[in-house]
C-alpha cells in the first residue's frame, strides 16, 4: 500500500485509457440521438469524425502549453499564466465546472436507470451507491485510479460485441447517400458531437504526471482520441443503419434500444447486461471528474494532497443530484453545462497558449521548486 | 479486518435491490395477446395466461381474459383488475392484431410496447383474418398452450420463407420510413376446420393493413426482397395429360437466389426492375428423366414461365395494395435523391410506377435419382 502510494506517476498507456474511460460515460447512450437531432441526421457519424479532428487540434495546443510547462498541471499553469488572483479565480471556476459535470453525470445516470431498469428504487439510493464507490476510488492516488480504469477497459469490448448483432438486421440504405444533409448541417452537428467527447481536458491535467517524453505523451493522447472517436462513430453508424431516420427521432437512447431488440437463447434482456457494463463506464468518468475537481480544490487551498477534499466534493455532488428536479430541468441544465464545457475545453486552451506566448510566460525555476510538491500530487 | 467485514455485510444488504424485485409467484405472465377494434372504436384486448394451479403431472392449461378500454393500456389495466396478481407482459411470445384494427393504424396498438422498457420487443406479430380474440381460444391437440402453438406456427413459416422474419421492433423502423412498407404474417381459420392456417402475408400501406398475398405470391415476394430463409417450396404444374394426375406436377425447393434491383427514371416515369435468378432443387417429379438434357431444359422453361407469372401477379397485387414492400422509395432516397425529392408524394406515385420482375429459373439438383 505504502509502496504504491509513493508512485505518483502513470505510464502513457495508462494515461490513454484513463482519458478514454472518462470520455466514454453517461453520454454514450444518447450520443447517436443528440448528434442526429442537431441536424446532421444520418450523417451524424461524419460529424463525430470531424469532432475527433477538432479534439486532436486541442491536443496539439495542449502539447505546446505542456512544452512551456512540462511539470505543471492545468491549475498551476493557470496560476502562472494569469497571476495569483486571477489564476485562483480561474481555478475556482474550473473546479465548479468539474463538480457540475459530476452532478449532471449522476442525475443522468439515475434517471436512465429509473427509466430502464429500476423504476421504484429511490433516487438517493442509486446516486448514493455511485457516489460511495466513486469516493472509494477517487481518494486514492492517480496511479491506483489509472489502474482501475485500465482493468475496466475490457468492458468497452463487450459494448462493441453487443452492438454487432444489429448488423444482422441492418439496412444500409438508411445512411445513403453519404453527406446528403449538407456540409453546414454536418459541421453544426459536430458541435453536439464534440460535447459528447468532453473529458479530454484531463490530458492537460495528467500530462504532468505521465512518465516519458512529451512526444510519447502526445502519442498516447492521440491514440486515445482516435479510439474514442472511432468507437463513437461506429456506435452512431450502427444506430443509423438499424433505425430508420424517422424513428431515431423517437428514441433518445438508441444504443440501449437497439440492444434490447435482440435476445439470445438464454439471455432475454441484453439491454440490462449492457446497462451493467455502462454503469462502470459512468463510474469511471465520474471518478475522473471527481479526481480533477478535488485536485483543483487542493491547489486552491495550497495543499499537496487531494484525498481530503474528495469526500466533501462527493457530498456536494450527492446533495445536488438528489435535489428535486424534473425532466425539462435536467435537459436545460445538462445543455447549459455542456455548452460551458465547450468553452472550457475548446476556447480556454487557446487563450492560455496565447497569453503564455504573448507575455512569454514559462515554467520558472522558482515555481518548479516552490510548487513541486503540489504538482506531483 | 473487522471493518472490512462490516463493510462487506453492508454491501450485501444494500446490493440486494429490494425495491424493484418482482416475484414470479405474484405475477401472471401473459404468453400471447390480441387486439381488436370494437364498433365504437374502443380497443378489445384478450390475453392468454397459463393457469397457475396446474400440477406437475397435469398438462399445462391457459385461460383467456378479455377487457375493453379506450386505449390498449387501459384495457390491459382492466384485465389486471380481473386476474389475481400482477400482469406481466415481458414474456409475451405472440401479438395478434385483428384485421379491422389493423386497417386503422397498426402503430397505435404497438406504441405501448415501444414505450415500456420491459416489453417484449422480440415477440412475433401477426394479423388475423376477422377478429383476433378467437384465435387465442382455439383448441389444438398436442399443444395445450395456444401461445406456443402460434409461436411455432409463425416460426415454421419464417423458416420456410412463407412469412417475413419480423418482431415488434423490426417493423418499427419500416413503419416510420416513408420509402418502405411493412409486411406481416396473416393467419386465418378455415371455415371447414378448427385449425389456424398460417400461409399468407398481410400487406400494409404505410401503417394501414391494405391487402393480402397468397402462399405462392407471398414466398415470391420474399424472394424478390432477397429474404430467402432456410427453404422455400413451390409445386408447379408442368404438363396436362399425364396419368395419374400427380405426374403432371414437379415440386421444387429453392436452393439459392441472385437478386438485383434497379430503379431508374426515364422520361418522368420511374422504372423499377427486379432481376431474380432462382436456382431450384427438384424434390419430387414422378416422371423422371433429368438425365436427358432436353427434358431438363424444358422443365427449366416451364418453371421459369410459371415463376414469371407468379412474380407478375405479386407485383400487381403490391401496387394494388399500395405496399412498397421492396423499398423502391428507400432505394430512390439512397441512390437518386433528386428523383426522390421530386416525388415526395410517394404514396400517390408508387401505384403507377413501372414495377416489373424478371425471373430466370434453373434446376441445379434433382436428388439422388435422375
Amino acid at each position: 500500500m505504502n509502496n504504491q502510494n509513493q508512485k505518483n506517476t502513470i505510464t502513457p498507456s495508462q494515461l490513454a485509457l484513463f482519458v478514454i474511460q472518462t470520455q466514454v460515460g453517461v453520454g454514450v447512450l444518447s450520443m447517436p440521438f443528440s448528434v442526429f437531432d442537431a441536424g446532421a441526421k444520418t450523417d451524424g457519424w461524419i460529424s463525430i469524425l470531424l469532432a475527433g479532428l477538432v479534439v486532436q487540434i486541442i491536443i496539439f495546443v495542449y502539447m505546446f502549453i505542456s512544452k512551456r510547462y512540462p511539470t505543471s498541471n492545468l491549475y498551476l499553469i493557470l496560476e502562472s499564466v494569469f497571476g495569483k488572483w486571477l489564476g485562483k479565480f480561474l481555478i475556482l471556476i474550473h473546479v465548479v465546472y468539474f463538480i457540475s459535470v459530476g452532478v449532471i453525470i449522476l442525475i443522468l445516470f439515475s434517471s436512465i436507470l429509473t427509466v430502464w431498469a429500476f423504476p421504484s428504487t429511490p433516487q438517493f439510493f442509486k446516486v448514493g451507491i455511485a457516489v460511495f464507490t466513486a469516493w472509494y476510488l477517487a481518494k486514492e492516488n492517480v496511479r491506483v485510479i489509472a489502474r482501475f480504469h485500465v482493468i475496466v477497459s475490457v468492458l468497452l469490448v463487450i459494448v462493441i460485441l453487443l452492438t454487432v448483432t444489429a448488423f444482422t438486421h441492418a439496412e444500409f440504405r438508411y445512411v445513403l447517400p453519404i453527406g446528403h444533409t449538407g456540409i453546414t448541417n454536418i459541421i453544426l452537428s459536430a458541435k453536439a458531437a464534440t460535447l459528447s467527447l468532453l473529458g479530454f481536458e484531463l490530458f492537460i491535467i495528467l500530462f504532468a504526471k505521465t512518465e516519458g517524453t512529451l512526444k510519447t505523451k502526445v502519442k498516447a493522447a492521440t491514440i486515445a482520441n482516435v479510439t474514442v472517436t472511432l468507437i463513437y462513430a461506429y456506435l452512431a453508424f450502427t444506430c443509423y443503419i438499424f433505425f430508420s431516420p424517422e424513428e431515431i427521432g423517437l428514441v433518445p437512447e438508441p444504443i440501449l434500444y437497439l440492444i434490447k431488440s435482440f435476445s439470445f437463447i438464454v439471455l432475454e434482456r441484453t439491454d440490462l447486461i449492457f446497462l451493467t457494463v455502462w454503469m462502470v463506464s459512468v463510474l469511471t468518468s465520474f471518478v475522473g471528474y471527481l479526481y480533477i475537481a478535488s485536485l483543483g480544490t487542493a491547489i486552491l487551498f495550497n495543499k499537496t494532497n487531494h484525498s481530503p477534499f474528495v469526500w466533501g466534493i462527493c457530498l456536494i455532488t450527492f446533495l445536488f443530484s438528489v435535489s428535486p428536479h424534473n425532466v425539462l430541468r435536467i435537459g436545460e441544465i445538462s445543455e447549459l453545462i455542456s455548452n460551458i464545457g465547450g468553452v472550457f475545453s475548446f476556447i480556454f486552451p487557446f487563450v492560455i497558449l496565447a497569453v503564455a506566448l504573448l507575455f512569454k510566460r514559462k515554467e520558472s525555476n522558482e515555481s518548479k521548486t516552490g510548487k513541486k510538491g503540489v504538482s506531483s500530487t | 479486518m473487522i471493518k472490512k467485514m462490516i463493510l462487506l455485510l453492508c454491501c450485501l444488504i444494500l446490493m440486494s435491490g429490494c425495491w424493484d424485485s418482482r416475484y414470479l409467484k405474484d405475477t401472471q405472465l401473459i404468453y400471447s395477446g390480441s387486439f381488436d377494434l370494437e364498433e365504437d372504436g374502443q380497443v378489445k384486448t384478450s390475453v392468454s395466461i397459463p393457469r397457475a394451479d396446474t400440477g406437475q403431472d397435469q398438462q399445462a392449461q391457459a385461460r383467456v381474459v378479455t377487457a375493453i378500454g379506450n386505449t390498449v393500456r387501459q384495457s390491459r389495466l382492466r384485465i389486471d383488475q380481473e386476474v389475481s396478481g400482477r400482469l406481466d407482459a415481458a414474456k409475451t411470445r405472440v401479438i395478434l392484431i385483428g384485421e379491422e384494427a389493423a386497417k386503422t393504424d397498426v402503430y397505435s396498438f404497438l406504441d405501448v410496447f415501444y414505450r415500456d422498457p420491459r416489453s417484449p420487443l422480440n415477440a412475433y406479430l401477426a394479423i388475423t383474418s376477422g377478429k383476433a380474440g378467437p384465435y387465442l381460444e382455439v383448441n389444438v391437440e398436442n399443444h395445450p398452450l395456444v401461445s406456443e402453438y402460434l409461436r411455432d406456427l409463425i416460426d415454421a413459416g419464417e423458416q420456410a420463407t412463407i412469412f417475413p422474419v419480423t418482431n415488434i421492433q423490426f417493423v418499427c423502423p419500416i413503419l416510420f420510413d416513408p420509402g418502405q412498407d411493412v409486411i406481416l404474417p396473416y393467419l386465418n381459420i378455415k371455415e371447414d376446420s378448427e385449425d389456424i392456417h398460417g400461409n399468407q402475408i398481410a400487406l400494409f400501406n404505410e401503417r394501414k393493413f391494405s391487402g393480402t398475398l397468397g402462399t405462392e405470391e407471398g414466398t415470391m415476394l420474399l424472394l424478390l426482397m432477397d429474404k430467402l430463409k432456410r427453404t422455400a417450396n413451390f409445386t408447379v404444374k408442368v404438363t396436362d395429360d399425364k396419368y395419374p394426375r400427380v405426374n403432371n406436377f414437379i415440386t421444387v425447393q429453392v436452393a439459392g437466389i441472385e437478386r438485383d434491383l434497379t430503379v431508374v427514371e426515364e422520361a418522368g416515369r420511374i422504372h423499377a426492375d427486379v432481376n431474380l435468378i432462382i436456382k431450384v432443387n427438384a424434390i419430387e417429379y414422378p416422371e423422371d428423366g433429368f438425365a436427358e438434357r432436353e427434358i431438363t431444359v424444358e422443365l427449366n422453361e416451364k418453371l421459369g414461365e410459371h415463376f414469371q407469372d407468379v412474380a407478375n401477379r405479386t407485383m400487381k397485387q403490391l401496387q394494388e395494395a399500395n405496399c412498397d414492400a421492396l423499398g423502391i422509395g428507400r432505394e430512390l432516397m439512397a441512390f437518386q435523391r433528386d428523383v426522390w425529392l421530386r416525388n415526395t408524394n410517394w404514396k400517390e406515385v408508387y401505384p403507377n410506377i413501372e414495377l416489373h420482375a424478371h425471373t430466370k429459373t434453373e434446376i441445379v439438383k434433382h436428388g439422388i435419382i435422375n
